[in-house]
């Protein structure tokens, strides 16, 4: 036996030793690109915050006072999402069994020539972009009390829940019209999607409605997969 | 993406796995393959050529996780290259790591077939495995990866003299396991 066949039989050892001692070479060199992450999340937390401030006003006269907590799903993995809805989209694998009215998406898309086929959904109730089309906000929001609240899309002001280090917020236009649209899925669902990043990226979201306090929470997903994860929870404010 | 989404596109044959798989883990090729040759630009074939084995290879191998498996794809190509260009000159870790392991294992062939090389990594896997996990991973990252002492050293947060006390051991260690599980040495 020589030396150089130790070389070859330790490229044959188990692969969970190779994979437990890997170097990290990928967080050495994304140093600069984490950094960018996090401020990008806290972009997202700014612009959940802003909608949730947006949004309670409108709906603090909402005398509907459904049992929520019954209707409220809430997933905790995106697994479950995908058992739901589907895998790789969450429009067309949602369930509508009528036409009541269930809930608003307020959609922001920016993402240049290929990425609207990406986003395209019948549940969308607008879409806005600007004029460097590197970022996506999408919120989409379906508790029982918002229904048959948001009849119209500027209450959502796209405009202004552009992420703080937008360069250009002036351009926006509105794609698709307010759309009725039922889903068997109780949740509030927020996109932030960075094009030059290639990723998407998830937040936190609190804002009360009701006397109820909503925690909204979204995962990152990549770029092929374009899913996410909804978590919804109603904590009883009393 | 996670591995099996990028597994189940080589499988359905989309040339996306290829690029998922350079985004994910081209990197992590490249040091494998740069530690061993010691050149930018052969590394930088070694991970090409990485991306092309595994899609030759998968399907009909189907990875738990493609991490290992494209590493051990780089190392062994790189390896190979290694051998083809005798580049001792290079700023490789090749020769470094075969002196050391020439202090445990006598450097003579004795002809070792297939049978033996299973039995060898059939040992090493045991041996390794028997190994605290922080002395495992020590001895994996300097003989599977190849990293030197010093950047083990720094990533362990160890000193220099700790990490090669630490390595002479474990070889000394093996040595004697080998012996007693009866390989030629």
């Amino acid at each position: 036996m020589t030396n150089t066949n130790l070389i070859h039989a330790m490229g044959r050892i188990d692969p969970k030793l190779i994979a437990d001692a890997a170097p990290d070479v990928e967080q050495k060199k994304s140093a600069n690109k984490t950094w960018v992450k996090w401020a990008s999340l806290a972009a997202c937390f700014a612009i959940v915050f802003a909608i949730g401030f947006m949004v309670i006003p409108i709906f603090q006269n909402e005398p509907n006072t459904d049992d929520v907590e019954d209707k409220i799903t809430s997933y905790t993995n995106i697994q479950d999402v995908e058992q739901v809805i589907g895998s790789n989209t969450l429009v067309s694998n949602i369930v509508v069994d009528n036409f009541d009215f269930a809930g608003y998406m307020l959609w922001y898309h920016n993402g240049k020539n290929e990425a609207p086929t990406l986003f395209e959904c019948n549940l969308s109730l607008g879409s806005v972009k600007d004029q460097n089309r590197m970022k996506t906000v999408n919120v989409y929001c379906s508790f029982p009390q918002f229904r048959g609240e948001m009849s119209n899309i500027d209450h959502f002001l796209p405009s202004s829940v552009l992420p703080p280090d937008f360069p250009d917020k002036g351009e926006t236009e509105t794609v698709v019209p307010p759309t009725l649209f039922n889903t068997t899925i109780d949740g509030v669902e927020v996109f932030y999607y960075q094009y030059d990043l290639g990723e998407h990226f998830g937040g936190l979201g609190k804002f009360e409605v009701n006397n109820h306090i909503y925690i909204v929470k979204t995962s990152s997903a990549d770029n092929e997969n374009f899913l996410f994860e909804i978590i919804s929870e109603m904590l009883a404010q009393d | 993406m996670e591995d099996k989404q990028i597994v189940d596109l080589y499988w359905a044959r989309s040339e996306t796995a290829i690029s998922e798989t350079a985004k994910k883990y081209g990197r992590y090729c490249h040091y494998i393959a740069y530690q061993i040759l010691g050149s930018d630009e052969d590394a930088k074939e070694v991970v090409n050529d990485t991306y092309l084995k595994t899609w030759n290879t998968v399907p009909p191998h189907r990875p738990d996780s493609l991490k290992p498996y494209v590493g051990t794809i780089s190392r062994r190509l790189a390896l190979d290259v290694y051998k083809a260009q005798h580049a001792q000159k290079r700023d490789s870790q090749v020769p470094l790591v075969l002196d050391e392991l020439s202090e445990c294992i006598p450097d003579h062939d004795s002809g070792a077939d297939i049978g033996e090389s299973v039995a060898l990594s059939d040992a090493l896997n045991r041996f390794i495995w028997a190994l605290p996990q922080r002395t495992r991973n020590i001895f994996v990252r300097r003989y599977f990866y190849m990293s030197t002492v010093a950047e083990i050293a720094k990533d362990f947060s160890m000193k220099e003299s700790n990490v090669t006390m630490h390595l002479l051991r474990t070889r000394k260690k093996l040595e004697q396991f080998l012996k007693k599980e009866g390989f030629d040495l």
